[in-house]
């Protein structure tokens, strides 16, 4: 110990006995007790700067953490993982260069919004940042087993149903949850979520099990899940499935022809298009069959992490391929991740994000492809400037009308 | 997760040889330090949300040329500061730098109302800013006088220096509190000064 302790301030600004005084690890507290033993006039003076540490720390200055929910410190994290998977491109040559001048111009415009041409497959790649949904004043709504409607208010801690058996409250503006009151119900009752275009709500069953339902989608649940099959029928749209694990209550989601049955796992099932239904897997196992035979190992598919099984109604066939599944659940993060998309795809997901009509007015322009990120952000208009700005388009956008043309040659 | 007891050196030396849990728990247990310290500069949570993120991204790429640290917490701090102001000052936003991390929100206050003392929460408000950040860094990041030195570019002594007058300036503010917490604590040291 060089320096000489002689205030209050001069063990307070001292590391070691920072550490011992706020207890942060036990290896200077020998050295601290030898001290004061030696210096028993210092005694004082080492509580009171001791007991002045807690107090000081006890203040808690770090406001902003309470900002972030460990929701969003979770998807942030994905998306880190995600990334980093993304294979980097090399030789970017001048064109790179000239681009990234364009960069700097477009994140004064529009917040932080990165642009790259992609030179493997000369497509254009978007990477954007803060595009959040616009709201749409259409509510979610749910239909009780009565036949009464009720609209999801976006109040932390409210109650949107209050019963004898059950409660739904929502936790967050995003999450509404369910909770039974009582151990098995009589009879089995159901609610239906829907969701309009623009919205999306994580519904937490009775039994644990997170659903996240995206735009456009009907989802029919039980409020309580009897001690049998816990049953769910996905009526349209896309959601994602978390399933809480019980090995003697299989979670089956039922679609217009297929159903998917799981003990317990993560996976994303998409019925948007009229013709197909599409399943992901995250992690798990599931199995998908038809609703025309009943549940058997034997005539379902089995469908492993990381694989796509997308059901063909008109060839009632179903083809298992691999696909990487973050793409397809990235939604429930807030993120849109297109790979080699066509204008036709990108144009139907912005329609449901942000409740828009899209009209192309040029045939052609549908066979332009994306590769990139959005993530939710501010407005619609930064996702059209950003196409605008990589592709040879105009656009105008009439209340919830959007008409994009070719742009016209000067 | 077995990473839990290996230090700094150790944690960061793993993530260097590609596994991925290491540095998993490296984000995991740093995430909120750096998201405040970011917040610091900007009032852009999204900007600081991205930074996070890009200073991962660019960890892992770089694996394999990043040096050594037995602290994790510096050299990660250090990465935001820098990431954040670049961008602030290419958005020619440098100027409004001065935002005051110490601004507590009225739900911090119901968060441990026991430990709260006022009059300490306004000295705090009225330190300048460097004193602030210095405070903050030292007693929230444990971060030593050494380090502190090394991330805001300021000599080891000026270091020392503006923690003497700030402590010495919150140190004035001690309240009824204060006292009471002593009685209960130490009655020895109590008693001889209520002679004195």
């Amino acid at each position: 110990m060089k320096t000489p302790f002689n205030t209050i301030e001069d063990f307070l600004v001292d590391d070691s006995f920072v550490i011992w005084a706020l207890q942060l690890n036990d290896k200077e507290a020998q050295k601290w007790e030898d001290y004061i033993n030696r210096h028993p006039d210092q005694k004082e003076n080492i509580l009171q700067a001791k007991a002045f540490l807690i107090k000081l720390h006890g203040q808690r200055i770090t406001p902003f953490d309470k900002e972030i929910s460990s929701d969003k410190i979770e998807s942030i994290w994905n998306r880190i993982q995600y990334f980093d998977k993304v294979p980097q491109r090399k030789n970017f040559g001048h064109v790179i260069r000239r681009i990234a001048a364009m960069i700097t111009i477009l994140i004064s415009l529009s917040g932080a919004i990165y642009l790259f041409y992609d030179l493997n497959t000369d497509h254009i790649r978007l990477s954007g940042t803060q595009i959040p949904l616009s709201v749409n004043p259409d509510k979610i709504q749910l239909i009780l087993g009565d036949g009464s409607i009720v609209s999801l208010e976006d109040e932390k801690g409210k109650e949107i149903i209050s019963g004898n058996e059950f409660s739904a409250k929502m936790l967050d503006n995003k999450t509404l949850k369910y909770e039974s009151k009582i151990y098995e119900p009589q009879e089995v009752k159901y609610n239906t979520a829907i969701v309009p275009r623009g919205r999306k709500i994580s519904i937490v069953l009775s039994d644990g099990t997170k659903v996240w339902l995206n735009s456009c989608s009907e989802f029919r649940y039980p409020t309580i899940f009897d001690g049998k099959d816990r049953k769910v029928e996905l009526i349209k749209g896309e959601a994602l499935f978390d399933v809480k694990t019980n090995k003697k209550n299989p979670f089956i989601v039922e679609t217009t022809d297929i159903s998917v049955r799981a003990l317990g796992t993560t996976f994303n099932i998409c019925a948007y298009e009229k013709d197909t239904i599409k399943t992901v897997l995250v992690e798990g196992n599931v199995h998908m069959y038809r609703n025309t035979q009943p549940y058997s190992k034997e005539t379902s598919i089995h469908i492993q992490p990381n694989q796509k099984a997308s059901y063909y109604k008109s060839g009632d066939n179903i083809m298992l391929e691999n696909v990487d599944s973050y793409i397809h659940t990235s939604w429930k993060d807030g993120v849109l991740i297109f790979k080699n998309k066509s204008f036709r795809d990108l144009l139907k997901k912005i329609e449901r994000w942000y409740d828009v009509d899209i009209t192309l007015a040029n045939e052609e322009l549908y066979n332009l492809h994306f590769t990139g990120v959005i993530r939710e952000g501010k407005t619609i208009e930064h996702i059209l400037t950003l196409i605008k700005s990589t592709s040879p388009v105009n656009y105008t956008i009439e209340g919830q009308k959007v008409y994009i043309e070719r742009e016209k040659e000067i | 997760m077995e990473g839990m007891n290996l230090n700094d050196k150790e944690l960061w030396s793993c993530f260097k040889q590609g596994d991925n849990d290491a540095l998993k728990l490296i984000y995991y247990r740093h995430f909120k330090p750096l998201y405040n310290y970011g917040r610091k500069f900007t009032g852009d949570q999204g900007l600081v949300e991205d930074n996070i993120q890009e200073l991962f991204l660019d960890l892992l790429s770089k694996k394999e040329k990043l040096g050594d640290t037995d602290n994790i917490r510096l050299y990660l701090l250090k990465s935001i500061k820098r990431r954040i102001i670049r961008k602030l000052y290419k958005e020619r936003k440098v100027e409004t730098i001065d935002f005051s991390f110490f601004d507590f929100a009225e739900t911090e206050i119901q968060a441990d109302k026991k430990a709260i003392d006022e009059n300490l929460r306004n000295a705090i408000n009225k330190l300048s800013e460097q004193q602030k950040e210095i405070i903050y860094l030292k007693y929230f990041n444990f971060l030593g006088n050494k380090e502190i030195a090394e991330l805001l570019e300021i000599n080891y002594q000026t270091v020392r220096n503006v923690l003497v007058i700030a402590l010495k300036k919150l140190r004035k503010s001690k309240s009824l509190i204060s006292y009471l917490f002593l009685i209960f604590q130490y009655p020895n040291s109590i008693s001889k000064r209520l002679i004195h």
